[in-house]
């Protein structure tokens, strides 16, 4: 496995596995409801998302790799990585397209969407775009090697 | 699935040239293992700089190590 592949690949176990955490500890803690009306929550569901978003892209691809070739990436794992754009891009499209449909369906006769939605759906798509990047680079190996 | 139109040499010259492994020819040329075995098995084509690297490894043209077979 490549050094690439392997750190794609725990930084989207490692990814995953704390966004459950953040969802489940986001339901037991009263949803939405208390998300907007307890600020000491919202600044620690928020704090967890933060920290799930700088851990996944610190276990991702390493920033040096970012910019040129090197020891641990050559230039078969930066053509690898120049492809997972793609796959980020597919994931904002779908992410921000399910809560605008689903936030429009939901509160259509209301006329408006309550405040804390775009907050919600601003940290949703970021975690889903950093790890969209490990699921590109997995994809690009696999592919690779088929 | 139809073969591949860039064919390669390279684990045959590996062989010519004392079993070189493909740690070492990886080594040599400046990349991973990895991609060395994806080269290998035609899954990766190279840049023209690592498939020049590659035949300067084994004292050869490029020609002799890739072959176009379109």
């Amino acid at each position: 496995m490549a050094p690439l592949q392997k750190r794609a690949l725990i930084s989207l176990v490692v990814g995953l596995v704390l966004t459950c955490v953040l969802v489940t500890l986001f339901l037991v803690w009263g949803g939405v409801e208390s998300f907007a009306n307890n600020s000491s929550r919202r600044i620690v569901i928020s704090g967890l998302m933060v920290a799930t978003l700088l851990l996944s892209a610190f276990l991702g691809v390493p920033w040096k790799a970012r910019s040129a070739p090197s020891a641990e990436v050559d230039e078969r794992d930066m053509a690898i990585l120049r492809r997972a754009p793609q796959v980020q891009l597919a994931a904002a499209e779908f992410t921000l397209a399910g809560w605008v449909i689903a936030l429009t369906e939901y509160y259509w006769e209301q006329g408006v969407i309550p405040v804390m939605w775009p907050y919600l759906m601003m940290w949703s798509t970021l975690i889903a775009i950093t790890l969209a990047q490990s699921v590109g680079v997995i994809i690009g190996y696999w592919r690779s090697q088929a | 699935m139809s073969d591949p139109v860039i064919r390669n040499n390279i684990r045959r010259l590996r062989f010519e040239h004392g079993e070189m492994t493909q740690e070492e020819l990886g080594r040599r040329v400046g990349c991973t293992r990895q991609t060395i075995i994806a080269l290998e098995q035609a899954k990766y084509l190279p840049s023209l700089e690592l498939a020049l690297r590659i035949s300067r490894a084994f004292g050869v043209r490029v020609e002799d190590v890739f072959e176009y077979g379109g």
